[in-house]
């Protein structure tokens, strides 16, 4: 059962976050406000979904 | 914390998805594994969620005849509880998304620390001019409250707070038998069997939160029950009140 757990490092976390933001073009806080103003894209909303999980997993809280 | 104990809430986090598996697989067809990931510095946060490389390649696709006509995505985050002894689940995200446009359709949200909208609630992503009209007025009035009334996703719609929430099998019974998705011959059992489990757990917290009520409870029913010495510091109805 112990497989059914993945393990990441913060910096591959870190990196993923990047290339996430990068390739949107936007910043954290244009992401959350698009979700506010529901603006996003359906792509924004993918990398919304997981910059939320990586948030989570790095310790920097929730929305 | 020991070794022992984060192995302990490995095992936790693994046997949550483990049980999230058979749930999904008992109802909709099709593959897929469900993992928890965690971060190496972290001993206590866990995401629980279909395997993927990225959201999109995460998402369970919800068929009607075979057709592949949306998605869903379920995500459940995993952290320590207000003992520090147990994971609960501190956030859950289940969207359904159009196939059409890839957007959200629904989106049922659950977030424990929640203070400004309720903790467990509904987003529909629809139209429906009437509600537009009296949100368009209402914005008149209060446009803080009301700050987006032309657009119906912004609404929270309440759902029964911490303990009273649905759970993935009942948005699983509602795609199917509401939205008309796929699903194996067995799956109302599966529902219902995975219900029951998520009930008697969600009633044995809130009888941690009120166990003086359980004890009346069980007294008017002529059970004995003997409450401990610290019976008035284990009251934590705060839970029960919030939104």
């Amino acid at each position: 059962m112990a497989d059914a757990v993945r393990t990441v490092t913060r910096e591959e976390l870190e990196r993923r976050r990047q290339e996430i933001l990068g390739s949107l073009g936007l910043t954290l806080a244009q992401v959350h406000e698009g979700v506010s103003s529901s603006t996003l894209s359906s792509d924004e909303w993918d990398a919304y979904e997981e910059l939320d999980q990586i948030a989570f997993l790095l310790g920097e809280g929730i929305s | 914390m020991s070794r022992g104990d984060t192995d302990s809430l490995e095992q936790k986090s693994a046997a949550f998805a483990a049980e999230l598996q058979t749930t999904l697989d008992l109802v909709l067809p099709g593959e897929r594994s469900i993992f928890a990931t965690r971060a190496s510095d972290s001993d206590h946060r866990f995401i629980v969620q279909p395997d993927g490389v990225q959201g999109s390649d995460r998402r369970i696709p919800l068929l009607v005849d075979g057709e592949h006509l949306a998605s869903l995505a379920v995500s459940m985050y995993l952290d320590m509880d207000r003992t520090g002894r147990h994971l609960k689940t501190v956030k859950s995200d289940v969207i359904v998304h159009s196939k059409l446009d890839k957007k959200p359709l629904l989106r049922y949200e659950y977030l424990a620390t929640m203070t400004s909208s309720p903790i467990a609630h509904w987003h529909v992503h629809a139209e429906r001019g009437a509600l537009s009209h009296l949100l368009a007025r209402a914005h008149e009035h209060h446009p803080k409250r009301v700050s987006a009334p032309h657009d119906m996703s912004s609404l929270h719609l309440p759902v029964g707070g911490e303990r009273y929430r649905p759970c993935i099998e009942d948005v699983l019974q509602f795609l199917v038998a509401d939205c008309g998705i796929d699903a194996h011959p067995d799956w109302e059992q599966a529902v219902c069997e995975g219900r029951e489990r998520w009930r008697l757990r969600q009633l044995a917290s809130a009888i941690r939160d009120v166990p003086a009520e359980a004890a009346r409870i069980l007294t008017e029913l002529e059970w004995t029950v003997t409450p401990p010495a610290n019976a008035a510091s284990t009251d934590h109805r705060a839970t029960l009140r919030q939104w």
